[in-house]
């Protein structure tokens, strides 16, 4: 895929969000685990990244200071993996800027 | 509406008792957002006996339950209170906590506490800690909002 299209470029910010998510979280929650080897689609809680009801506090705080997204508990699905988590925030940084 | 509760007040709605009710007032209530609790430090509180003979310094694990009471009392507040309390506030995390001048008998100290993040049954306050103008303390706590018969 050429480099100067819509597509790739698209496809290159969601790369890179998803991995600074990754970091976000493996490094706000002082988590034993290189952040590259954590699959998107892996479950955050229960036998995924084994992460419990008090590291949603500190997954909603690293959102907000991090990606200036606020995760309410009615949106509380986007705990899955990461790769809902950036869905969550592409979408809520999309509609913050009117689109 | 200013809300505000005494002592005798928040015993209605704490299930401390002495020599662990850390509270002397709580007053700018904003329900499950926001307030400001008053604890006096007086040479009379037993934790100086040991904390330090002859050098009294009041405990900052101490500064750190009093300013759980505080959250607690915010968090599950309602306006309403009679017969048992519906739900209590349980101290869930603590986080980043830093303590940066010493608090003596003589200090009252200012407790103010802000939601900042919440999930489920989960709030994590900020809190800060005054003695005048002066900053004695801050950090973040969370509590776990949960049901309980008051004693």
């Amino acid at each position: 895929m050429p480099e100067n299209t819509e597509q790739y470029q698209r496809a290159q910010r969601r790369f890179e969000l998803n991995a600074a998510v990754r970091r976000s979280i493996i490094g706000g929650l002082d988590l034993p685990v290189d952040p590259d080897l954590v699959d998107d689609d892996q479950p955050l809680f229960g036998r995924g990244l084994e992460l419990d009801s008090l590291d949603t506090l500190e997954i909603v705080s690293l959102m907000e200071e991090d990606f200036g997204v606020y995760i309410t508990d009615e949106q509380r699905f986007v705990f899955g993996s990461v790769n809902k988590l950036v869905d969550f925030a592409e979408a809520a940084q999309l509609a913050d800027n009117g689109a | 509406m200013e809300r505000a509760l005494s002592a005798t007040e928040l015993l209605q709605r704490l299930p401390h008792r002495h020599p662990f009710v850390l509270l002397d007032g709580l007053h700018s209530i904003d329900p499950g957002v926001s307030g400001v609790g008053i604890k006096n430090i007086s040479i009379s509180d037993p934790v100086f006996a040991g904390h330090f003979p002859g050098r009294p310094i009041y405990p900052g694990v101490m500064m750190i339950e009093a300013a759980a009471q505080a959250c607690g009392v915010i968090g599950t507040f309602k306006d309403d209170v009679d017969g048992d309390q519906a739900s209590i506030g349980y101290l869930a995390t603590v986080k980043r906590f830093a303590f940066k001048e010493l608090v003596i008998p003589g200090d009252q100290l200012q407790i103010q506490c802000r939601r900042h993040v919440s999930v489920g049954s989960l709030i994590e306050f900020k809190c800060t800690l005054t003695v005048g103008r002066k900053t004695v303390a801050e950090g973040s706590l969370a509590i776990s909002v949960g049901h309980g018969d008051k004693q």
